[in-house]
């Protein structure tokens, strides 16, 4: 069996190959520590078969948009163009072409090629807490907090996986809190200023 | 990805960052929010290598909420002239001792799950039948993944 390095112990990150590994109790040549593992073998890469037109003639079929020497194999869902194995990308349940899987890509369209996002909620938090621990400016940090909360519950909506992420009930404190903070940085703010007429005065 | 099966495995915290768990049908998603910004990492069931359970005892868990429960418990003893605060102290004692005892007998399970490209670890602190069920779960889906991506035809094969 092939040795692969890329296994490691998961106690102490030392090299494990797969050739030393058993299924069921293992213990770690260098850490010592024990271990349950369960081996799997994946499915090797395999390349497939590109139906040339040559092979096969022009009756049997209409040729590729981008190698007209290719055999197409279906349709981009989004413009329509014939794709041959070579052009064809399936993601999130469509099969697109590589000029709009390119486009979609850049318009931040795809949704299974994002793998990095603002976290507003965190924004949010850090709002709150500063309005917190400097109460006079809760008026302003509740208005940030609010507008965090907006811009999160837009992003869901775009990206519902991220609905999982710290569930429901934290985003609804989230809400609460940053009204909450609002509304009583605005009652201090106009008992503050009424204060300072009533000095002028 | 409607209407997928999809369950928050595990949430952890590191003190600079967050990161939650969550398995679906094609593999683990990791979200790592660091700072102000979530990243996804995903591994797939049709190429991991290896899934590993073990437990630990977690060195500065262990450090810190021993450090914990002696400070308060000395704290405590300095403050026994005044009862109410021995005693608010010996409460602080108590939550310490009790986390500090929780870990030392029930230890962290951590299932590991390892890849082609990378690999995803998640701990479980209390609830070890949920740690053995979920780790259950994942063997079950790579076994039925890796099947049906052999039999699956390539879409986009390199020339």
């Amino acid at each position: 069996m092939a040795r692969s390095p890329r296994l490691a112990c998961p106690i102490c990150r030392g090299v494990l190959h797969r050739a030393d590994l058993r299924e069921g109790g293992n213990r770690c040549r260098r850490c010592d520590g024990w271990f349950e593992a369960a081996l799997f073998a994946p499915p090797r890469v395999r390349q497939a078969h590109v139906g040339g037109m040559g092979e096969s003639g022009p009756q049997a079929g209409a040729p590729c948009a981008a190698h007209p020497g290719n055999l197409a194999v279906g349709e981009c869902e989004r413009c329509g163009g014939f794709l041959c194995g070579l052009c064809r990308i399936e993601l999130d349940g469509n099969v697109l072409c590589p000029a709009c899987f390119n486009r979609l890509d850049g318009e931040g369209e795809l949704e299974g090629t994002r793998h990095s996002f603002r976290d507003y909620r965190s924004l949010t938090v850090t709002a709150i807490a500063l309005g917190m621990l400097i109460w006079p400016v809760m008026a302003l940090t509740g208005l940030a907090a609010l507008i965090g909360c907006v811009l999160w519950s837009r992003q869901v909506s775009r990206q519902p996986v991220l609905r999982e992420l710290w569930g429901r009930t934290g985003t609804a404190i989230c809400w609460f809190l940053a009204l909450a903070q609002f509304g009583g940085g605005l009652v201090l703010l106009v008992f503050f200023l009424r204060l300072m007429a009533d000095g002028m005065r | 990805m409607a209407g997928e099966r999809r369950e928050r495995v595990s949430g952890m915290s590191d003190g600079t960052s967050r990161s939650v768990v969550i398995i679906g049908v094609e593999g683990l998603d990791l979200y790592r929010s660091e700072g102000y910004q979530i990243t996804r990492r995903r591994v797939f069931f049709d190429e991991v290598e290896l899934v590993t359970r073990h437990q630990v005892l977690g060195g500065w868990f262990v450090g810190l909420t021993a450090c914990g429960t002696a400070f308060f418990a000395l704290l405590g003893l300095a403050a026994l002239a005044e009862m109410v605060a021995a005693l608010i102290f010996w409460g602080i004692t108590a939550v310490f001792a009790a986390a500090l005892l929780s870990r030392v007998l029930l230890k962290l399970d951590v299932i590991t799950v390892f890849d082609r490209r990378s690999q995803i670890q998640m701990p479980f602190a209390v609830r070890k039948a949920r740690a053995r069920r979920i780790h259950r779960l994942i063997c079950d889906r790579v076994r039925a993944a890796q099947p049906a991506a052999a039999a699956r035809p390539e879409q986009a094969p390199e020339v």
